[in-house]
């Protein structure tokens, strides 16, 4: 099953100029709409058609956690968001209601629970794990959760934020169409890029944090100094497409993903060359995937039913 | 305005400004119009004008316009609204600024546009128009208008309007009349935006 599992993902690939260097696949414990990886461990957050998140063990596929809606605190609705600590030990869910709840998966206890005004569809935990991200609200989860300071924003709030790997640096990539540089301790802001006309969906710190690489709701990708977010680099994407999320990988490139602005058709994947700005594509494999780095490699994750394939790729 | 006259517009309702006509000694506190998402089609540097149809485009025609007030009662002629909606397809235009616009509210705090009624696309449940309303001594509004006469409630939004997971207010849900003129028939709704003093 593996060796099949490996020739088909190599000839899947084959005629995408990358070579897959490792690849097998596991049993979903569910049909998965989306999935989450953890930033730095071998676990993925699968959101189930049915509303449930599993945490899952990767390679293996062993369920760590089953949040089924009977888990989800009372009266919160539905999921909207979900999010995995950079270690894999946390799990955050967020509800349409405006709830978000969060499990610590080495304890049995139940999940810490806070009400806040409104959901967002922008969940992130910092890299220590100490502050979780709403929107444009910022708490401290080390105790029962309490808001400690909020995105500056012309309206909107953040659609995406991003830590720098010191953690000395908070990115937000915001509705207002502006990116805002926070300090990571005090929340305070740094700076801002407000030479935008649409909305920056996605951002990441990339190249082991010396650049901040921003992708827009008309597909290009913007290359920014990560400390006067001076743009030093911008890259066309595909016709007729957002960029949806921008995931660093290795040898100094970043892995993005592209989604059709008309809403039909399948993602475009690609990797994105920092020295020389330009995009490579690269086959995914399917809607529901992820990309995440692990020891140093890149490695894809994509849901086919109840089948999760798992491959690495390796530029020629 | 334009060539739009707000009057043509109370044939959609009267709304609020209809209870509390311009220089009235006494105001009434209102209720703040739900807040709603952003985007992610938002897009800066919509052109001001209110005529957003152009001769050929397709789709319903549909007059859309309303008064902005504080939540303590008081209208807001210096208010800011900035409108965004897919066209008849379902498509958004992120290379230009079709279906965009970024108007003053007028003397008596009113803003009106001629458009066409947006198409559904993959990804949202309903028919919608983007707001981002802003005035001095206010919160900005980030918020969305829904049209009673979305297949999707089925003819009653009521029951049916927690079919679109982001439509969290029925308050947002604006009633529509089809008015028949000079052989066009168009669609009007009026969509009075509240915002919070800060």
């Amino acid at each position: 099953m593996r060796g099949l599992a490996s020739l088909a993902a190599g000839l899947l690939l084959a005629s995408s100029g990358v070579a897959a260097a490792q690849s097998y696949s596991v049993a979903l414990p569910c049909k998965a709409t989306e999935l989450k990886a953890a930033a730095a461990a071998e676990r993925l957050a699968v959101t189930c058609e049915d509303g449930a998140v599993q945490i899952i063990e990767t390679p293996t596929g062993r369920v760590v956690k089953s949040l089924g809606k009977t888990d989800h605190p009372s009266g919160a609705g539905d999921v909207n968001v979900s999010a995995l600590s950079a270690d894999g030990r946390r799990v955050a869910l967020g509800f349409y209601s405006g709830t978000f709840a969060v499990w610590n998966l080495d304890d049995p206890s139940p999940p810490r629970v806070t009400k806040a005004p409104a959901y967002a569809f922008n969940l992130a935990f910092t890299r220590d794990g100490r502050v979780l991200v709403l929107g444009e609200r910022i708490f401290d989860i080390t105790a029962t959760p309490r808001q400690i300071s909020r995105f500056p924003t012309d309206f909107g709030g953040p659609n995406e934020v991003a830590f720098s790997p010191d953690g000395a640096l908070v990115a937000s990539a915001n509705g207002d169409t502006t990116v805002r540089l926070l300090d990571g301790r005090t929340w305070v802001q740094r700076a801002e890029y407000r030479d935008l006309s649409v909305e920056p969906l996605a951002i990441a710190f990339v190249d082991g944090g010396r650049r901040l690489l921003a992708g827009l709701a008309d597909g290009r990708l913007l290359l920014l100094d990560p400390r006067t977010l001076k743009p030093l680099a911008e890259a066309a994407g595909p016709a007729g497409t957002f960029v949806m999320t921008v995931t660093p990988a290795e040898r100094g490139s970043v892995l993005v993903r592209h989604e059709p602005a008309s809403g039909v058709g399948d993602p475009q994947w690609s990797l994105f060359d920092l020295r020389t700005a330009k995009l490579q594509p690269v086959k995914s494999g399917g809607r529901v995937a992820v990309g995440a780095v692990r020891k140093g490699r890149l490695w894809f994750y994509a849901a086919d039913g109840l089948t999760l394939k798992i491959w690495s790729l390796a530029p020629e | 305005m334009g060539q739009i006259a707000r009057r043509d517009l109370l044939v959609a309702g009267v709304g609020l400004a209809g209870a509390m006509a311009p220089g009235a000694a006494a105001v009434a506190e209102l209720a703040p119009t739900p807040l709603n998402d952003l985007g992610p089609f938002y897009k800066r540097g919509a052109p001001s004008a209110a005529v957003l149809r152009q001769p050929g485009d397709p789709g319903l025609p549909l007059a859309l316009g309303g008064t902005v007030f504080r939540a303590t009662g008081e209208r807001l002629p210096s208010a800011r609204i900035e409108l965004w909606h897919s066209d008849d397809a379902g498509a958004y235009d992120m290379a230009g600024v079709r279906f965009r616009a970024d108007l003053k509210a007028d003397d008596e705090a009113g803003y009106a546009v001629a458009t066409v009624m947006p198409g559904h696309y993959p990804g949202r449940v309903c028919q919608h128009v983007h707001f981002v309303v802003r005035a001095d001594g206010c919160k900005p509004l980030v918020t969305q208008l829904y049209f009673a006469t979305d297949p999707v409630f089925e003819g009653d939004p009521d029951r049916h309007y927690g079919r679109d997971p982001l439509l969290v207010s029925r308050e947002l849900i604006r009633p529509v009349t089809l008015v028949a003129k000079d052989g066009v028939t168009a669609a009007h709704c009026l969509f009075d935006l509240v915002l919070e003093a800060v």
